[in-house]
């Protein structure tokens, strides 16, 4: 039993760690090849897992050359259109112009079901309303809406938004973020006197945000029961 | 970038030469696994030294054998070994017990092999 704990922590650091290299691509949205080395990875660490007999090493080469592989794909993938091309395939339009094109469609083998699915989680509920639809290598869909169903912006309405930069946290869990105070304009003696302010002391802090024109969003710890 | 380049690199040939020299060390246990057994089928050598050779030659092999290698025969192979003491007082089946080990080392060696039959 404990042997195959200590197997189980030396696997589960392992991927851990292989894909933390081999970046934010394989968490978030995956490529074609991104996919099947997930896919191969999980299915490599489990051998070990269900049968002590069977050598570890063998899975951590293995991982090891697919995490590689993965990352000489995605750093050929960057310097070769072509490659890119091969290995991930191109987005296809299938609304071009607010026609449905329907011969991509039938060419993706992708349904009507198929899109208008991909346009409700977009909340959009009208295919007329689309002027661009495309296909990703990915597999998602990205809409773009004809200009009279658009969002309103600033600029449309002549209006001129300061920048307020980006809302960052600079205390989290009673800890100070020192590494976002450039994105939010904040210094040590601003944020001293914040947390005067707030009257709050720095470990009873969950969250403190801020931005730009230094507006502070202060929430305060749940006192344990 | 770069560095993950380095270091995808350096995964590759971490794995390619752990490949390799587990392939080697396997390679050289087989070998002198191998001897142990030929000595004692074809070599001029009483059961009871040759014997004490193989029992040796097995307990350093089969450690490397269960790091590297998952195989039925390695069971099979374990079994007539250990038995082997129990047949020094018989020439004969202590003989064609070393040769059945033999196969199935053999076995085991081809299993390992670089070859077109064995990847596929």
């Amino acid at each position: 039993m404990a042997v195959q704990l200590i197997r189980l922590l030396i696997l589960y650091l392992l991927i851990l760690v292989c894909m933390r290299l081999m970046g934010r691509r394989q968490i978030g949205e995956l490529q074609t090849s991104e996919l099947v080395i997930t896919i191969l990875l999980s299915e490599i660490a489990a051998i070990p897992l269900e049968n002590n007999d069977t050598p570890i090493l063998n899975s951590i080469m293995a991982v090891f050359m697919l995490t590689a592989l993965e990352i000489l794909l995605s750093a050929i993938c960057v310097k070769s259109e072509k490659f890119r091309k091969l290995s991930q395939g191109n987005p296809i339009t299938v609304i071009r112009a607010g026609t449905l094109d329907q011969g991509a469609l039938k060419k993706t083998r992708i349904t009507l079901d198929d899109l208008m699915e991909a346009m409700r989680e977009k909340d959009v509920f009208d295919l007329t309303q689309v002027q661009y639809a495309i296909l990703e290598s990915n597999g998602k869909i990205s809409l773009q809406l004809k200009p009279p169903k658009r969002n309103v912006t600033a600029e449309m309405l002549e209006i001129s938004e300061p920048d307020s930069g980006m809302v960052c946290p600079v205390i989290y869990d009673g800890k100070i973020q020192y590494e976002n105070f450039s994105l939010c304009g904040m210094d040590k003696q601003k944020l001293n006197s914040i947390v005067r302010q707030s009257g709050m002391p720095l470990k009873d802090i969950l969250l403190l945000t801020a931005d730009k024109k230094g507006v502070v969003t202060c929430i305060r710890k749940e006192e344990k029961p | 970038m770069t560095k993950r380049v380095i270091l995808s690199v350096i995964l590759l040939l971490l794995a390619l030469s752990l490949s390799v020299s587990s392939y080697f060390l396997l390679q050289k246990q087989f070998a002198s696994l191998g001897e142990a057994l030929e000595d004692a089928v074809y070599a001029d050598v009483s059961p009871e030294r040759s014997g004490e050779k193989i029992a040796l030659q097995w307990k350093k092999s089969t450690k490397i054998f269960h790091i590297f290698l998952i195989h039925s025969d390695l069971s099979d192979l374990q079994t007539e070994i250990e038995s082997l003491p129990d047949l020094t007082n018989d020439a004969e089946r202590y003989r064609i017990s070393c040769i059945r080990c033999l196969h199935l080392l053999d076995g085991v060696r081809e299993s390992v092999s670089l070859s077109f039959e064995n990847i596929l």
